[in-house]
């Protein structure tokens, strides 16, 4: 249609046009749209239009425009009125398609067939930061103001690989993963690798999921920083994304700020540390007695936490050795005052995965006072009547985790208050022998591991 | 001989009344009274400044000819009325368009648009600023096209 206008007189002429194009001579691509790029995700658009010698698109009823797919299945086929013709290609089958295009009347294809993918997930940039700006220049660091981020997931439910796994790393150095909170839906399992590492899986809800997990962090340098960059990259360890090894989120110049003392932020950067206890009752050991220690120990080390001393617990397992299993030990069976016979116990009395600690029966173990004996590493044998209200647990813990006590050829370089200090002697149910230094504590977290 | 006379004066009456018809409407007849006086110029007073009734067509409100209904066209309808100015010419009152249709086909790829402006006695008016539009449906596809060449006659 063609309009002459007068517009400032108001006179309108119009006439019609009709445009007759030649036959087809050519079928060009004009654009693809991909599944990742659109909502749903299960779905891609590919656009072509039919053209005459001349570049003119020809219409229907002149031209009709086939999508065959080699996987998936064709949706439907529009002609948008502009010369468009459009194919849509859905599957909710994760994969890759070989889309073919040709004009009906004419046999003219486009040159190559068009390759859709259908990603299994599609994990991409999250939606919000929840962070406490100032000025929006300063990202401060308050009670509230971690870094928040949340992750969106399509994942169809159809799909025989409907779930995810991804790997999140970040510099560890710029930021640290506090956690992950859950939602109510579709609750995904977030797994702390390593300090710049978490790997994100789960499955069986399928569909859009968004703000699927939320991941906390928390700057690492305090106080006012020069700016940094905080990237989350994605690495898809079982190719079952499409956007494997990008970045997933990036916050450029973050200015690190904290409002907080920094006693107050080693507070938050401790880190318990689980062990598992498994006990080993001599007969005519008194159990409670041994529980009563390492109810002490624990909360020796607890009071030590700020310092990352490790909290104990995860489960303890009480076994009672017969007399049978104690009377086959090396020695006499009625004490373990000699380094074969401890040995002997040492080995019989080894589990993997667990801290085992030999509850001997009173006095078994050599005169001079000694209540209990560590081997780092191995073993733990006290004296199960000894000091339930002292602190030999604790000390014969702390060398099983690697501390030196007075009479280590390391010296004894800490304060008489100190848990292994021997002098007065811990082991003797003294209740001052408590203190740990931060050096002590750091080294019974890097032993923590049973 | 009377039969004659009647037959001769009935062609005058319809040679009188054509021309009369012809003539009837001059330009700056703004209020299609068929006269150009001062109520035509009242009339584009009210229409200008008191939200009055435009005129019909607008183009007998274009005294001046300048393809617009402005102040410029009440000062020039006094000068006429009343100080010997040149009168209004007869206003652009008829647009016509056509295009030939192309067809590929034959090698043809475009279409030539022909646009005629004449006043109400058919004659060419020249200079009107036009556009052009083209249209797929009712959505427009370009801004106003180029007019390319005009033609002698006026096209």
């Amino acid at each position: 249609m063609i309009a002459v206008e007068l517009v400032s007189l108001n006179l309108v002429s119009i006439t019609p046009v009709i445009f007759e194009p030649g036959p087809v001579q050519e079928l060009t691509l004009v654009y693809v749209e991909q599944p990742r790029d659109r909502i749903p995700r299960h779905t891609g658009r590919i656009v072509v239009a039919a053209v005459d010698g001349l570049q003119n698109p020809v219409h229907p009823p002149e031209a009709n425009v086939i999508f065959e797919t080699d996987f998936g299945a064709v949706d439907s086929v529009t002609f948008d009125g502009y010369g468009d013709f459009i194919g849509w290609i859905s599957s909710w089958t994760p994969g890759r398609a070989d889309v073919y295009v040709t004009e009906e009347y004419s046999g003219f294809g486009l040159s190559q067939p068009v390759e859709l993918v259908f990603p299994a997930v599609h994990l991409f940039s999250p939606i919000r930061s929840d962070t406490t700006w100032t000025d929006s220049t300063w990202l401060k660091r308050d009670t509230t103001g971690y870094l928040d981020i949340g992750l969106n997931v399509w994942n169809p439910s159809e799909s025989p690989l409907g779930y995810y796994d991804f790997l999140i790393s970040f510099d560890s150095s710029v930021v640290r993963f506090l956690g992950a909170l859950d939602w109510d839906f579709g609750v995904p399992s977030v797994q702390i690798l390593d300090s710049s590492q978490v790997r994100i899986s789960g499955g069986g809800t399928g569909g859009y999921s968004n703000d699927l997990a939320r991941l906390h962090f928390e700057p690492v340098t305090l106080g006012k920083a020069t700016p940094v960059t905080v990237d989350l990259w994605n690495f898809d360890p079982n190719s079952l994304s499409d956007v494997t090894g990008f970045p997933i989120y990036s916050i450029d110049d973050w200015y690190l700020y904290s409002e907080l003392e920094y006693y107050e932020v080693v507070e938050t950067q401790k880190e318990p540390k689980w062990v598992s206890i498994k006990l080993w009752v001599a007969p005519g050991a008194d159990a409670r007695s041994l529980a009563d220690q390492i109810a002490k120990a624990y909360a020796l080390f607890r009071s030590h936490a700020a310092k990352c001393c490790p909290m104990m617990y995860e489960h303890i397992l009480f076994n009672y050795v017969p007399d049978s299993t104690w009377d086959s030990l090396t020695g006499d069976n009625d004490s373990l005052d000699t380094r074969a016979e401890r040995d002997s116990a040492r080995a019989r009395f080894d589990s993997s995965g667990y801290v085992d600690v030999i509850g001997a029966p009173d006095d078994a173990l050599p005169g001079h006072g000694w209540t209990g004996v560590a081997v780092r590493g191995d073993a733990v044998i006290v004296d199960a009547d000894a000091c339930t209200t002292g602190t030999t647990m604790a000390h014969e813990l702390g060398h099983y985790w690697g501390l030196a006590g007075h009479n280590d050829p390391a010296g004894n370089p800490w304060g008489k208050d100190n848990l292994m200090h021997a002098s007065p002697n811990p082991t003797k149910g003294t209740k001052k022998c408590v203190g740990l230094t931060a050096e002590q504590c750091s080294t019974i977290t890097a032993n923590a591991d049973p | 001989m009377r039969r004659l006379v009647s037959c001769v004066s009935f062609l005058l009456l319809l040679l009188f009344l054509n021309s009369t018809d012809i003539q009837a409407r001059p330009g700056g007849d703004a209020n299609n009274d068929g006269k150009v006086n001062v109520a035509d110029m009242v009339f584009m007073v009210h229409y200008l400044y008191r939200g009055g009734f435009p005129p019909s067509p607008l183009t007998y409100g274009d005294l001046d000819g300048d393809f617009d209904v402005d102040e410029s066209d009440i000062i020039y309808g006094v000068s006429y009325l009343y100080r010997k100015g040149e009168s209004p010419a007869f206003p652009l009152e008829i647009l016509t368009i056509s295009a030939t249709s192309p067809h590929a086909a034959d090698g043809v790829d475009s279409s030539t648009v022909t646009v005629t402006a004449t006043d109400s006695l058919e004659n060419p008016v020249r200079g009107a600023p036009l556009e052009i539009l083209l249209y797929m449906g009712e959505d427009p596809l370009e801004d106003s096209l180029p007019i390319l060449s005009a033609a002698d006659n006026g096209d």
